[in-house]
């Protein structure tokens, strides 16, 4: 009964031993290799971003149209302008308000149109500081001759590279001196386009 | 690497592309139809009011002029008529009618009325000159 006992246990440790030796041959018979490296090039690359938007004021709207006056526009449109440039490639960013046609800036049909010498718009935070009126020329392509009005320009530096401006433009009619308008529904479209020079 | 670099510069300096972004500010003012009277001369006493004045009679007798001024839709160009009736307007009143064609949808026209017989017919009462346009 012992002797069987030893035999099964001699024969268990003879297997894991005969098992080891099979592992462990393959390593003992190789010598170790080691690749040369690799390299794996990592490149990320950050666009330059331009984006202007409205963030309130987006139609502007006069019930009743005084001949001969000034006539103020409901509320003022807040703008946002973002940037995130290369101060080495961009010298600045400016914005532009246009019309597309200096003799119809609004129209209620082919013979009741408003000048866009007619629509005038101020910016405390830009340029217009005051009513100007919308007989400017482009600038860098952008816009209209004779019905643009330029709202800000801004120099970029290190610091104001990535950068986000909100202002308000106020704009009226100034009808002071002007025949009577036609009774009708005048609309208009005004461009707002910011641009990296 | 040359070209590259040669390509983003110039004399002056670095070339960035250009890049624009755009938004849009809709625009909308409406032009009310229009009709009113103005007194001409302060000898008639008249209130303005629009679209009708109430005046009183002239002390002397003799004309009185009114500017009536309209502006409306080329679509409602008709006539214009100047109407002339005492008091509050009652039943069977007498008036006075002048009738004027409209030619042009936005315009004024000078019109005279003699009151003198308005004012034998109601020594005290007001007369109210009311433009009509049809």
């Amino acid at each position: 009964m012992l002797t069987r006992a030893v035999s099964s246990w001699v024969t268990v440790v003879a297997c894991l031993l005969a098992v080891a030796l099979l592992v462990a041959a393959p390593r003992a018979s190789h010598a170790q290799i080691i690749s040369p490296d690799l390299g794996v090039s990592l490149g990320a690359r950050k666009n330059t971003a331009l984006t202007v938007s409205v963030l309130s004021g987006g139609v502007q709207s006069i019930a009743s149209i005084t001949d001969g006056a000034i006539n103020a526009f409901s509320s003022p449109v807040r703008v946002q302008t973002t940037w995130s440039v290369n101060p080495g490639l961009t010298g600045s960013v400016q914005l532009v308000a246009y019309f597309t046609d200096p003799t119809s800036a609004l129209a209620a049909g082919p013979s009741a149109r408003i000048a866009s010498s007619r629509v005038q718009g101020r910016m405390a935070t830009g340029l217009p500081a005051a009513f100007t009126a919308f007989t400017g020329v482009g600038i860098g392509g952008v816009g209209t001759a004779g019905a643009s009005l330029r709202l800000f320009s801004v120099n970029i530096t290190g610091p104001n590279r990535n950068a986000t401006r909100t202002d308000d433009l106020d704009l009226r009619l100034d009808l002071t001196g002007q025949p009577p308008l036609s009774v009708g529904t005048y609309t208009g479209m005004i461009y707002l386009r910011a641009v990296t020079m | 690497m040359l070209a590259w670099i040669m390509a983003g510069m110039s004399a002056a300096g670095p070339i960035a592309a250009q890049q624009r972004a755009v938004a849009t500010v809709s625009l909308v003012a409406r032009k009310q139809a229009v009709v009113g009277l103005t007194p001409l001369g302060a000898d008639a006493q008249l209130a303005g009011l629009t679209p009708a004045i109430d005046a009183s009679p002239p002390a002397a007798s003799g004309a009185v002029g009114l500017m009536a001024i309209w502006n409306l839709p080329p679509e409602q160009i008709g006539d214009l008529r100047l109407r002339t009736t005492r008091g509050a307007l009652p039943a069977g009143a007498s008036y006075i009618e002048r009738r004027v064609v409209l030619l042009d949808p936005v315009a004024h026209a000078r019109h005279d009325l003699d009151l003198r017989s308005e004012r034998s017919a109601a020594s005290d009462a007001l007369v109210v000159v009311r433009l009509v346009v049809y």
